[in-house]
């Protein structure tokens, strides 16, 4: 208990985790469509306000969890409710938070049918989001985590595009999946420790054979998520044919709970198994990042094509993350930021450009640059970030991972540079078709620019594309605390420990 | 002005002679200048000297510049364009 | 009040900024005014001695007003220009005509106020970006390809410029823009001088100017004369003043001037040509490198800055209302064209240095300080150049102009007339000056940079120049025939230039095209198509295998759940079959395996 920093006072993480829970009930009872959307708007500006109280609030050298609250809940099994946040959490419920609103003004004009059913979902999906990100027990945690599958379901199979059965089917199956081990691990922990208070469970001398059964199943749920290869074909189909919003909170918030739960759980809690098992992690990331790159560049629909880009660019979030020092760690959390944001705003665009055309295909979307001059500059810039443009967000990001592998092997970073490559391949090729085309373009005079809408949504994406790019150190700032705290505890740890884990090297 | 001018053009012959009449009062007065303050021998010592200077050197510059430009400077004005088309082609 | 250092080209650059969005009546106004500004400000300034604007810039200090006598007087005629030019120019429609003439001024007073080499070359390379529109507004067929010869050879200029700053740099280290060590050159040394020599249109480096000049808009000429070539020569004056070399430079640039000046057929290539000629005199005045010599270059900076303008204003006019500049096409104009004739010939006689006019103040200082320093041979030679500026300048110009065989067509004579108002004021203005200047240098003398000990108003001075032009004039008249201007052009080192331009080209055309068509042939075919294949392939692996596995795994299950329920029969009696069967073989394993 003393890892935490009780917050006095008002209770504003549970604020936040609840808020929008209380303004999805009350489209229980209101679901006019025009209220719907305001009201959804309201709730989750609201809530993106209140959480810039975390950010004044918050002290970047402290490593304990601060905002913390804890309640008994279930004193029998020894669950409660606890939430805290540190560096590590902190930019991720920032993101959700802000990307919210977003999405809600992505699907203004999008979703036409059952929009408060639309937008309770939205709502639930927050909470849960939120509260995974913030919660520390292990039951608290499970139930966040699942607590989103049903309304992402959802999302997809009723707004969703052909192939909405399938694919809803398949994200929720395959999910599911992963999360039934998380389950067991969980318990086989509980029944180690006695508790299901997460910090507690950290660094604890467990065997080495029970530290590698509980890392591959945490593992295995979060790879599922992340998406790892060969982990990921629900992600393209998932993607494509989820409505823009949900496209934007899978890409932005959903894959990065993932990440998070490797870091969070994986790294402290197991910390020999995590050490044994890093290289072939490491090489699978490897194999995500080319692998999405190439997969990428053969694709013909849009969506497909940025999901597919999704796995590569969360390859360099494994990569990172794994490598185990401080750049790879801080370029990993500082990638997930900007993954979230640029992929986020290249789905936003991609949405923008069906409700015109009604099609996602690369073919039909050929040319437009003559009649959406707004459109594609944002869609140049958001490309230019996505392979890691110098100046863009995910430069930064990179630069610091690649660094980071540098040191930790260089074999491992001259493997990762083809997927830059690639990576600038498939999207400049996309960019290449979309703004310009060929000979045979089909005529799109038809088709308007970017309304006042469009742009105030797409803008403040592109501003935090350039102040990440150019400006990272507050961001860094903010995660460098408790991402120290983190590897320095792991440190600590490989010294007082004899491990036998030059295996694979 | 222009009047003054057409007056000066409906009587050019006494024009001329006006002008001969000044320039031989300036060869005159070159003669009766004190010319201890100039730099050279040549200066001081010739007799009108600068008014041979200048006949001299205007008709040697005029000389010059003739069999300059007949000896192929002058050009046709479109000289550049002709040999510019069979050399390198001018991309207008 | 004390006031302090503010630099002109601020305002101006202001100014230009501003000027697209003054529209309507406030803009004739605004014109003028700004320019006029800035000379009050330089006005201001020319009360101070020193460094100001002292920024610093990563190691550097860049001064950026170092005031002192030399700076002082040429920002003030430049400053005057600008207001003189604009004046001219005001009826001129488009906003960035005057945007491009003001930022050349700007660069330009910058360049004249800057104290180190660093701030020198920012100004300098503003001068010639913002100097090429005034070739390029004119819009004649010529005017893109005149104007992307001029950017180039003053961006190479400027390279060579830079190259010797950086080198100087290294061997002295510090940007310190001053006297340079001229009795013993490096290579840093020549590398300056030939980058400001390029700008001052030394020869062999001067074939941009007449190019230049003749091609730029009828009020874009009249800032061109004044500023790039000026600059370079204050420049010279600051930093290259009594290298030896010059003189023999600045000689042959007056006699190379004055030939070619001679044979021109354009009026306002004729005035570019003697534009070279007079910085020829100039340099050779920086060369001699004495205090008086050094005034006389400065002087007759100034004074040919105020002729010339003059000039380029007079033929300007006669541009805009005729739209023609060849002799071949124009005389007789003195009838249609009565007060520009009078303010050209004010130009011609100052040029001439003809008693009370302008040059006769300055350019007998430079003669009689090459005397003094007994470098005879130079003085003589100027001497015999001046004698050609009189003819080609003070005789074939405003005699083939304005009077001679009138070869107008009908319609250049029905559009010959005398200029806007705003033209002759700025006209007249400058005639004023010129013969202010000359009738009474003492203002201008008083700001020259070295304490002045010369009279130009003596009696042998008075004759010496009489007979001089007098004679000549005589034999300009006599042998007139062979100085009739002929549609020709005349060529030059140019040519040189641009053979050497056509080779590139075709270098480039051939085998470096062939070359690069071959690689991306190889690349597309090869790279690019196994790229894609391989991308295809992984696309497919990633539906067929891997979804196979995942999807095959969904579909036997599903089917597996088919088979199962058919198991569901409904009937109660099979179920209770199925059921007791799976007790008892449950029961049987479970007794089996107690016993063993």
């Amino acid at each position: 208990m003393d890892l935490l920093l009780i917050k006095e006072g008002f209770p504003l993480l549970s604020f936040l985790i609840f808020l929008p829970l209380a303004g999805a009930m009350v489209l229980l009872f209101f679901h006019g469509e025009a209220f719907a959307r305001l009201w959804a708007m309201m709730v989750t500006s609201l809530t993106a306000v209140s959480s810039l109280f975390l950010l004044t609030g918050f002290d970047p050298a402290s490593a304990k969890y601060q905002f913390a609250e804890a309640y008994t809940w279930i004193p029998r099994f020894h669950i409660n409710y606890i939430v805290g946040m540190d560096g590590i959490s902190i930019l991720l419920v920032l993101l959700t938070t802000f990307i919210m609103p977003f999405c809600v003004l992505a699907s203004w004009k999008y979703i036409q049918q059952r929009v408060a059913p639309f937008m309770f979902c939205l709502l639930i999906m927050e909470t849960s989001m939120i509260g995974v990100f913030v919660a520390l027990d292990f039951v608290l945690f499970y139930i966040f985590w699942e607590f989103m599958l049903i309304p992402m379901y959802l999302l997809i199979a009723i707004w969703g595009g052909p192939r909405k059965v399938y694919a809803s089917i398949k994200f929720f199956l395959y999910t599911l999946a992963g999360s039934v081990l998380l389950l067991v691990a969980i318990i086989a922990l509980y029944l180690k420790s006695g508790s299901f208070f997460i910090p507690e469970m950290m660094w604890q001398p467990y065997s080495l054979t029970f530290q590698v059964l509980v890392f591959l199943a945490f593992f295995l749920a979060f790879a599922i998520k992340v998406p790892m290869f060969p982990f990921h074909t629900w992600l393209p189909a998932a993607h494509v044919e989820a409505p823009t919003a949900g496209s934007v909170i899978l890409a932005s918030v959903l894959l990065k709970m993932g990440t998070y739960g490797m870091l969070r759980f994986c790294l402290p809690i197991t910390p020999d198994a995590t050490m044994l098992l890093a290289t072939p992690i490491l090489w699978l990331s490897i194999a995500g990042i080319i692998y999405g790159g190439f997969t990428a560049l053969a694709q013909q629909d849009m969506k497909k094509l940025i999901a597919y880009s999704s796995v590569g660019h969360m390859g360099f979030v494994t990569l990172g993350i794994f490598v185990l020092n401080t750049r790879g760690v801080e370029g990993a959390m500082l990638q997930m930021i900007n993954h979230g944001v640029t992929t986020g705003a290249l789905f936003l665009c991609v949405g923008m450009i069906y409700e015109r055309t009604h099609s996602r295909e690369l073919a039909l979307a050929t040319g437009v640059g003559k009649y959406m001059p707004w459109f594609v500059t944002f869609l140049a810039f958001f490309s230019l970030s996505s392979f890691g443009f110098p100046g863009t967000n995910s430069f930064i990001g990179e630069f610091l991972v690649l660094a980071g592998t540098f040191e930790h092997d260089i074999v491992l970073a001259l493997a990762a540079i083809p997927g830059a490559v690639l990576a600038a391949a498939y999207m400049l090729r996309m960019l290449q078709k979309i703004v310009w085309g060929g000979t045979a373009n089909p005529d799109q005079s038809h088709l308007t620019d970017l309304g006042v809408r469009e742009i105030a949504v797409l803008a403040p994406f592109l501003l935090f594309v350039f102040w990440i790019g150019l400006g990272p150190q507050p961001f860094i700032d903010l995660m460098h605390g408790s991402v120290s705290h983190l590897l320095e505890q792991f440190n600590n740890w490989q010294q007082h420990q004899q491990i036998a884990a030059v295996l694979w090297r | 002005m222009t009047t003054l001018i057409e007056y000066l053009q409906a009587r050019i012959k006494t024009v001329i002679t006006v002008c001969f009449v000044l320039l031989a009062v300036v060869a005159g007065g070159s003669l009766l200048i004190d010319t201890h303050h100039a730099h050279t021998w040549a200066e001081q010592h010739v007799p009108f000297f600068w008014s041979l200077f200048g006949f001299a050197a205007a008709a040697v510059i005029i000389g010059v510049a003739r069999w300059f430009g007949q000896s192929g400077i002058q050009a046709p004005t479109d000289f550049y364009d002709r040999s510019h088309s069979t050399l390198c082609e001018e991309e207008e | 009040m004390t006031s302090s250092f503010i630099h002109p080209s601020v305002l101006l650059i202001a100014g230009a900024l501003l000027l697209p969005f003054i529209r309507g009546p406030l803009r004739k106004p605004y014109l003028f005014f700004v320019p006029l500004l800035a000379l009050c400000v330089v006005v201001l300034n020319t009360t101070l001695t020193g460094n100001f604007g002292v920024v610093p810039f990563l190691d550097w200090q860049l001064v950026l007003g170092r005031v002192d006598k030399l700076s002082t007087i040429f920002a003030l005629i430049m400053a005057l220009m600008a207001v003189i030019g604009t004046l001219y120019g005001l009826q001129v429609d488009r906003a960035g005509e005057h945007m491009a003439a003001w930022f050349y001024a700007a660069g330009s007073l910058g360049a004249i106020y800057s104290g180190d080499y660093l701030s020198l070359f920012l100004f300098w390379e503003m001068m010639a970006f913002a100097s090429v529109f005034l070739v390029w507004f004119r819009r004649g067929p010529q005017s893109l390809r005149v104007g992307y010869r001029y950017l180039l050879i003053h961006t190479i200029g400027g390279i060579i410029l830079l190259a010797g700053i950086l080198l100087r740099y290294q061997a002295v280290g510090n940007i310190t823009f001053d006297l340079l060590d001229v009795a013993h050159p490096e290579l840093y040394t020549w590398l300056i001088m030939i980058g400001f020599g390029l700008n001052a249109a030394m020869v062999p480096l001067h074939s941009w100017l007449p190019e230049a000049y003749s091609e730029a808009s009828f009020n874009g000429a009249v800032f061109l004369c004044a500023f790039t070539t000026k600059t370079a020569v204050y420049t010279l004056a600051r930093s290259c003043a009594g290298m030896d070399i010059l003189v023999v430079l600045g000689v042959i640039m007056a006699l190379y001037g004055v030939i070619y000046a001679v044979m021109e057929n354009d009026i306002r290539k004729l005035l570019a040509w003697s534009i070279v000629s007079q910085v020829g005199y100039m340099v050779a005045g920086i060369g001699i490198g004495t205090d008086m010599a050094i005034n006389g270059a400065v002087a007759h900076a100034v004074v040919h800055i105020l002729y010339k303008s003059l000039l380029f204003m007079g033929t300007g006019s006669v541009l805009y209302m005729t739209g023609k500049t060849k002799f071949t096409e124009l005389g007789g104009l003195y009838a249609k064209m009565p007060a520009t004739f009078f303010f050209t010939l004010i130009g011609c006689l100052s040029i001439s240095a003809a008693p009370f006019f302008a040059a006769y103040a300055s350019k007998s200082m430079i003669i009689t300080a090459g005397f003094e320093q007994h470098l005879n041979w130079a003085s003589w030679l100027l001497m015999f150049g001046a004698t050609g500026t009189f003819m080609y300048n003070g005789l074939k110009l405003p005699y083939f102009l304005f009077f001679g065989s009138n070869n107008c067509s009908k319609e250049t004579w029905a559009k010959a007339g005398d200029p806007s108002w705003n033209m002759l004021i700025a006209m007249t203005l400058g005639a004023t000056l010129c013969i202010l200047v000359g009738t009474a240098p003492g203002f201008l003398y008083a700001l020259l940079p070295y304490a002045v000990d010369y009279n130009p108003h003596t009696a042998y001075h008075l004759l010496e120049t009489l007979q001089l032009l007098g004679f000549a004039a005589l034999a300009f008249f006599l042998l007139k025939k062979y100085v009739e201007p002929v549609d020709r052009i005349c060529l030059d080192i140019d040519w040189l230039y641009r053979q050497a331009g056509c080779g590139f080209l075709w270098l480039i055309k051939h085998p470096l095209q062939w070359c690069d068509t071959a690689w991306g042939e190889a690349y597309r075919a090869v790279g690019l198509s196994s790229l894609m294949t391989l991308s295809r392939f992984w696309s497919w692996f990633d539906w067929h295998a891997i979804d196979g596995v995942v999807d095959g795994l969904a579909r036997s299950v599903r089917a597996l759940g088919g088979k199962v329920r058919v198991l569901q029969s409904g009937q109660i009696q099979i179920t209770l079959y199925y059921a007791f069967s799976l007790a008892a073989a449950l029961l049987v394993t479970f007794i089996f395996y107690q016993l063993l």
